[in-house]
C-alpha cells in the first residue's frame, strides 16, 4: 500500500528527467487534464444539461462570398452527375452517340427548351470552372484581402454569365454535317 | 458646428475626439427634456436554463435612443438596467479589447461594443448569441471548447535545449523585420466571432480548430523565436485540423478587429505543402 505513491513518484521523476532539456516538461503539467480531455468534458457535459444549439444558417447574413463558396459544391456535384452519368449512359443504351444526337435533332424540340438544357450543362461548368481557378490563386498565397475576396468574386460573376453565354451560343459542326 | 466640423479635418485623433463631445453633449442634452421618443425595437434571443422545458424565444424590447448610448451594448446595458434584469450577456472592457460581448448583431458576428445600432427607424436590432454554440443562457454560449482548442496548440514559446533553471535570465531577441511578420496576429483577443461565423466549424467543431485557434498556431509557427515549429505543423497534418477550411471567407469578413484569419490559414496550408516536402525527401 505504501509502495504505490512512492512507485509514481519514482516514475513521475524518471519521466521529468529524461524531458529536462525541453520547457514544456513542467511538474505542474502532469496534474492538469490535458486539452483533449477538457474537449471531450465540453461535449459530454453539454449533452447531459440539454442545452439547446443557438441558431446559425437561419440567422447568419448570407453574402456573396459565402453564396459563391456553396454554389462551387453545388456545380461541382451537378457537373460529376453530368460528366459521369451521361458516358455510363451512353455505354448501356443499346445505339451509338451518333444515333442519338440526331435522334434529338430530329425531334424538332422549340429552342428554349435546348437552350434551357444547355444551360444546365454550360453554367455548372463555367461556374465550377472560374470558382476553381479563385481557389488555385488562394492556394499560392494571394487574393485574400477583405475587398480582394469581394472583387474575385465579382469577377467569377462576370466570368461565370460570359462562358455560359459563349458556350450556349456555340454552334458546332454536328456529327452528320462532319460526314 | 462648422467650427468642430473644419477641426475634424486636421487629424484622427482630433476627429475622434470631436466625435466623443459631440456624443457626451448628446447624451447630457438627452436627460428629460422635451424631445420626441425615438423608439427602436431590440429582438432578443431567450432561454433559461432554469425553466424546466423552456423553449429558445425572441424577445422584443423598446429603447429610446434619446436616452441611450450609440452601440448596442449601450442599448443592452439600458435594458437590463430599466427593464429586465435577468437578461444575461458578457461584458466587460466596453472598448473593444476584452472579446466578451462577441455575438451576433443584425446576421453578423461582431462585438456588441463596437456595432453601433442601425439608423434604419423601422428595422429592430436582431440579437442572437454566436451561432452554433451550446447556449448557457440568453446570449451566453458555453466557450470551453474554443479554449480547450486554443490551449491545445500550446500557445506560448517553445524553445529547444533550454534548461527549467535558465529560463527568465536572457531575453531572447527578434529583429525588426521578424517582429513585424507577428502584426495583423498577434492583435487577436480571441472573442471567437470568426470561428462561430464558419459554416466548417459549425459542422465539425470537434475536430476542426476554427479560424481564430489557426491563426493563434500560425502566429507561433512564424515566431523567429519558437523552435517547435515543425512539431507545429506536425499537428496539422490530419484531415479536419486545418483542411476543414474550404475558404468561405467569413471570418475574414466578421472579425471586428480587421484581422485576416483566413490568410493565415491559406499561410499554414502553403507551410504545409513545403513541411510534406520535406520529410517526404527525409525517408
Amino acid at each position: 500500500m505504501i509502495r504505490i505513491p512512492v512507485c509514481r513518484q519514482l516514475v513521475q521523476h524518471c519521466l521529468l528527467r529524461s524531458n529536462a532539456s525541453t520547457v514544456t516538461a513542467r511538474s505542474t503539467m502532469s496534474t492538469r487534464i490535458t486539452a483533449y480531455e477538457e474537449m471531450n468534458n465540453y461535449w459530454a457535459k453539454n449533452k447531459k444539461l440539454n442545452r439547446p444549439l443557438s441558431p446559425h444558417l437561419t440567422v447568419y447574413k448570407f453574402h456573396l462570398t459565402m453564396a459563391i463558396s456553396i454554389a462551387n459544391r453545388v456545380t461541382a456535384s451537378a457537373q460529376q452527375a453530368i460528366l459521369t452519368g451521361a458516358p455510363i449512359l451512353l455505354v448501356c443504351l443499346p445505339g451509338d452517340f451518333h444515333h442519338y444526337f440526331n435522334a434529338v435533332r430530329d425531334m424538332d424540340i422549340p429552342s428554349p427548351v435546348i437552350y434551357g438544357l444547355k444551360f444546365l450543362v454550360a453554367f455548372p461548368f463555367a461556374f465550377h470552372l472560374m470558382a476553381g481557378l479563385r481557389h488555385l490563386v488562394w492556394d499560392a498565397g494571394a487574393g485574400f484581402g477583405k475587398n480582394a475576396t469581394l472583387k474575385g468574386g465579382w469577377v467569377i460573376v462576370a466570368g461565370t454569365v460570359a462562358l455560359t453565354a459563349l458556350m450556349m451560343l456555340y454552334k458546332s459542326a454536328g456529327p452528320e454535317e462532319k460526314r | 458646428m462648422a467650427a468642430t466640423r473644419a477641426l475634424a479635418k486636421f487629424s484622427p485623433a482630433s476627429k475622434a475626439l470631436v466625435q466623443l463631445t459631440q456624443t457626451r453633449l448628446a447624451q447630457t442634452a438627452a436627460a428629460p427634456s422635451a424631445q420626441p421618443e425615438k423608439l427602436k425595437k431590440f429582438d432578443i434571443y431567450r432561454w433559461d436554463p432554469d425553466k424546466p422545458g423552456d423553449k429558445p424565444k425572441v424577445q422584443t424590447y423598446e429603447v429610446d435612443l434619446n436616452d441611450c448610448g450609440p452601440m448596442v451594448l449601450d442599448g443592452l446595458i439600458k435594458i437590463k438596467n430599466e427593464m429586465d434584469s435577468t437578461l444575461t450577456f458578457r461584458r466587460s472592457c466596453r472598448e473593444g479589447i476584452c472579446g466578451s460581448c462577441a455575438m451576433n448583431i443584425d446576421g453578423t458576428n461582431t462585438l456588441a461594443c463596437l456595432y453601433k445600432i442601425n439608423d434604419n427607424p423601422s428595422k429592430a436590432v436582431k440579437i442572437y448569441p454566436l451561432p452554433h454554440m451550446y447556449v448557457v443562457k440568453d446570449l451566453v454560449p458555453d466557450m470551453s471548447n474554443f479554449y480547450a482548442q486554443y490551449r491545445s496548440i500550446e500557445p506560448y514559446l517553445k524553445k529547444k535545449d533550454v534548461k527549467e533553471e535558465d529560463i527568465g535570465k536572457q531575453s531572447y531577441l527578434q529583429s525588426v523585420q521578424d517582429r513585424a511578420k507577428l502584426d495583423g496576429l498577434y492583435e487577436c483577443i480571441l472573442c471567437a466571432c470568426c470561428s462561430t461565423s464558419c459554416p466548417s466549424y459549425w459542422w465539425n467543431s470537434d475536430k476542426y480548430l476554427g479560424p481564430a485557434v489557426l491563426m493563434q498556431a500560425f502566429r507561433w509557427m512564424i515566431d523567429s523565436r519558437d523552435d517547435y515549429t515543425q512539431e507545429r505543423l506536425a499537428m496539422m497534418e490530419d484531415g479536419y485540423s486545418v483542411y476543414r477550411c474550404h475558404t468561405i471567407m467569413n471570418c475574414t469578413k466578421t472579425c471586428p478587429k480587421g484581422l485576416n484569419p483566413g490568410r493565415a490559414i491559406g499561410e499554414i496550408k502553403k507551410l504545409l505543402m513545403n513541411y510534406n516536402k520535406e520529410t517526404a525527401a527525409t525517408h
